[in-house]
């Protein structure tokens, strides 16, 4: 405003002054302060049109599927289930039921646990040229049992002739045994076992896991890897 | 705003309800699970984890492993986890008792490392880890993963040559220049002591509570729908 | 979702649908969606029960996103045409119509055959930026062209840089969903498949590096929609440090419009 106070005629008198400013603030200042309110439009209000009554039919019937859904799956609000096709029937049936597996069911798991073999043997048992020595055909797999129970149970270490090619690796153990580092059960070298003989045209006998656990029985003192030369009178 | 009680009420009311449900009374459900003692092993588990693989979480955390890589097993029946070998069995709260924070994680744009340490085991299992750090290529060609190199050092050799030097695990073209060698630091260390010391390897009491087994039949079917993709 | 519920009507001049609409969607909202997060844990270390109950809240959120929904439409209906001369009412439609979108997908991606496929996948990425971005953020734009005029009284420089901030967001934000998307589902289809294997057996996963590397193509057409929502956001930081040194206009100003609407219909 001062601005326009020095713009005031000079013959104006002083206590006019003011007035003179708020004859002008009339005009072009009241306007600038209100244009940035014209702009606006009213304040958000809201309308009240009633609740569509498909909604509440839609809300209500999401509230029945929600709730069936809850008690039909809600594993007997119990911790320890954690599958939610479990109850308690089913499971007294499975319990009742014989613990063997079938030949299937051993092949299935010794399948999955050979992902670890895999990461050398390969998933085609072809091993690699010069490095790891091939399962498919091998005369280790297909031979005595006593041997490839001992080779999975405590490693095998040196140079080792597999189908007419000698390989120098370091198989490591698998067995319960001191120091080892899978701990595998007898069951689960049992499975494995049982997977390779069966795989890839293989085809051998089932190991159960008597027989590994017979091996581990005889070999309790035993904590280091096998050789070649060891292994040999387990092949007859 | 003349009802500002009435609202107080509805907002306070829907907060006790949900924390009531998710987590009052999970709390209550399974807060007290006790470990398990297996009588074969003559260990209770989940076992704690050693000191130095208790480091080592910290550098998983430090280095956002969990962005990229699950710590939780899925359920037998839901997806492949266990098929793909990441474990026997699915997870359960149990194996988490010990830990005050978990990296269950959200998005597997690696594998799931909650049983890493079954699968990479002891020496051999530790050089894999060193290759696959210095460069995931060389252990898993066409991995996205970057390397973590700043967790091993290149330095001169003073005296004697370290025996923790790993550069004769690399292949030709990392090997340093000569009379240098590479070691790793403390934190590539313990987080590899980490990850050999990660696994769930017992089975607990929630298995009895399981009724799903992928049954020959399931297999069967998964067989016929995977023949038409291998007809294409 | 408070953001949306001022702006539209003071923007478009006219009261919100429904009070009942809106207060149902509020307390529907306030119950539920605190439940939902637990389908993260879907076939994960957590009871059965504790996983059903997350499902069943992130159902129920389909609830509050209906009828939320159901009243900005029903607002926005016959005052369409605004669209084409506010940006801020652009900006929080679009976010609007995304905040649907998204929950209804984030109720669907509870259902545990579909969890199953899209969890731990890039699809989880997707649905987290169509949350946080295509909803949230784009709605936070409209909201920054609204009230930054109205506090330093200065009015948005060029209208062109607007309408390229939003086309190269909406653009970007779109591609980036549908892309990341598609790139999940087929991860998680690859994931769970067992063909047949190398040992000529089926029951063997896909391994893991292959699905790696199956992704790359799409994660590539990720960083380019990326490069898109970037040309957007410099576009506003353009825009914006001009509004800032530029010099206050005496007289009237006029609000920045896509066009020039008719007598002033709308407010920016």
């Amino acid at each position: 405003m001062s601005s326009e106070k020095t713009k005031l005629p000079p013959h104006i008198p002083a206590e006019q002054h003011q007035r003179a400013e708020q004859a002008g603030a009339n005009d072009d200042s009241i306007q600038k302060v209100h244009a940035i309110l014209l702009r606006e439009k009213p304040e958000p209000s809201e309308g009240f049109t009633p609740l569509p009554l498909f909604l509440l039919g839609f809300i209500s019937a999401m509230v029945f599927v929600c709730a069936v859904y809850v008690v039909h799956y809600r594993g007997g609000f119990d911790p320890l289930v954690y599958d939610e096709r479990f109850d308690a029937e089913a499971a007294k049936a499975a319990a009742s039921a014989p613990k063997e597996l079938t030949p299937e069911q051993v092949l299935a798991s010794g399948k999955r646990l050979f992902q670890t073999c895999a990461a050398c043997h390969q998933a085609t048992g072809l091993g690699v040229a010069g490095v790891y020595p091939p399962l498919a055909g091998s005369e280790w797999v297909l031979g005595k049992e006593d041997r490839l129970i001992r080779v999975l149970l405590h490693g095998l270490g040196g140079p080792v002739q597999v189908k007419g090619n000698t390989y120098n690796g370091a198989m490591p153990a698998f067995g319960k045994i001191p120091g080892g580092g899978y701990n595998w059960s007898e069951e689960k070298i049992s499975h494995v076992l049982s997977y390779i003989r069966h795989e890839w045209g293989n085809n051998a006998g089932f190991i159960t896991k008597d027989n590994v656990a017979a091996v581990l029985k005889a070999e309790a003192s035993r904590a280091k890897a096998w050789t070649q030369d060891e292994l040999a009178p387990f092949a007859q | 705003m003349n009802r500002a009680p009435l609202i107080f009420l509805g907002i306070f009311f829907a907060l006790a309800f949900s924390w009531t449900g998710i987590v009052l009374t999970n709390h209550l459900s399974y807060a007290k699970l006790q470990p398990v003692f297996d009588e074969t092993e003559g260990k209770a588990f989940p076992q704690k984890l050693p000191g130095n693989a208790e480091r080592g979480k910290e550098v998983y955390r430090d280095l956002g492993c969990v962005y990229c890589h699950t710590q939780q097993v899925r359920q037998p029946g839901y997806g492949t986890d266990i098929e793909r070998g990441w474990g026997e069995r699915g997870s359960v709260a149990r194996d988490y008792i010990h830990e005050k924070r978990v990296y269950l994680g959200s998005m597997r744009t690696g594998p799931d490392l909650r049983n890493v340490g079954a699968r990479f085991v002891g020496d051999a299992g530790r050089d894999w880890h060193i290759q696959h750090f210095y460069d995931p290529q060389i252990t898993s060609k066409g991995s996205i993963m970057p390397p973590f190199r700043f967790l091993f050092e290149t330095r001169s050799i003073v005296g004697e040559a370290s025996p923790r030097a790993v550069q004769a695990k690399l292949p030709a073209q990392y090997q340093p220049p000569a009379g240098h060698e590479i070691v790793l630091t403390q934190r590539g260390e313990d987080l590899i002591s980490y990850l050999l010391a990660l696994k769930d390897p017992a089975l607990y009491p929630e298995e009895a509570a399981r009724v799903y087994v992928p049954k020959p039949e399931s297999a069967e079917k998964k067989t016929e729908s995977a023949h038409p993709e291998a007809a294409k | 979702m408070a953001a949306i519920y001022y702006f539209l009507p003071k923007v478009l001049g006219k009261p919100i649908h429904s009070y009942y609409l809106s207060v149902l969607g509020f307390w529907s909202l306030a119950i539920f969606y605190n439940w939902a997060g637990v389908h993260h844990l879907i076939g994960g270390p957590v009871p059965v029960w504790v996983q059903t109950a997350g499902i069943a809240a992130s159902f129920m959120m389909v609830v509050p996103v209906i009828v939320t929904g159901l009243n900005q439409h029903l607002t926005l209906v016959g005052a369409a045409s605004a669209l084409k001369y506010s940006p801020t009412l652009r900006f929080i439609v679009f976010g609007g119509v995304n905040y649907t979108l998204t929950s209804l997908a984030g109720s669907l991606m509870a259902m545990r055959s579909w969890a199953e496929i899209t969890h731990f996948t890039h699809y989880t990425v997707a649905h987290a930026h169509h949350g946080m971005y295509a909803f949230f953020t784009m709605v936070m734009f409209g909201s920054i062209y609204y009230i930054l005029p109205r506090i330093i009284l200065k009015e948005w420089p060029s209208a062109k840089l607007i309408s390229l901030h939003f086309w190269a967001t909406a653009g970007g934000i779109t591609l980036y969903v549908v892309v990341m998307s598609i790139a999940g589902i087929q991860q998680g289809l690859a994931m769970n498949a067992l063909p047949v294997g190398a040992d000529g057996h089926a029951g063997s996963p896909i391994p893991f590096l292959t699905i790696v590397a199956n992704t790359i193509q799409w994660l590539e057409l990720r960083t380019v929609a990326g490069v898109v929502i970037a040309i957007g956001h410099i576009a506003f930081a353009i825009n914006f440090t001009w509004m800032l040194v530029k010099p206050r206009q005496p007289g009237t100003s006029e609000p920045t419009l896509f066009r020039h609407a008719p007598d002033l219909e709308v407010a920016p």
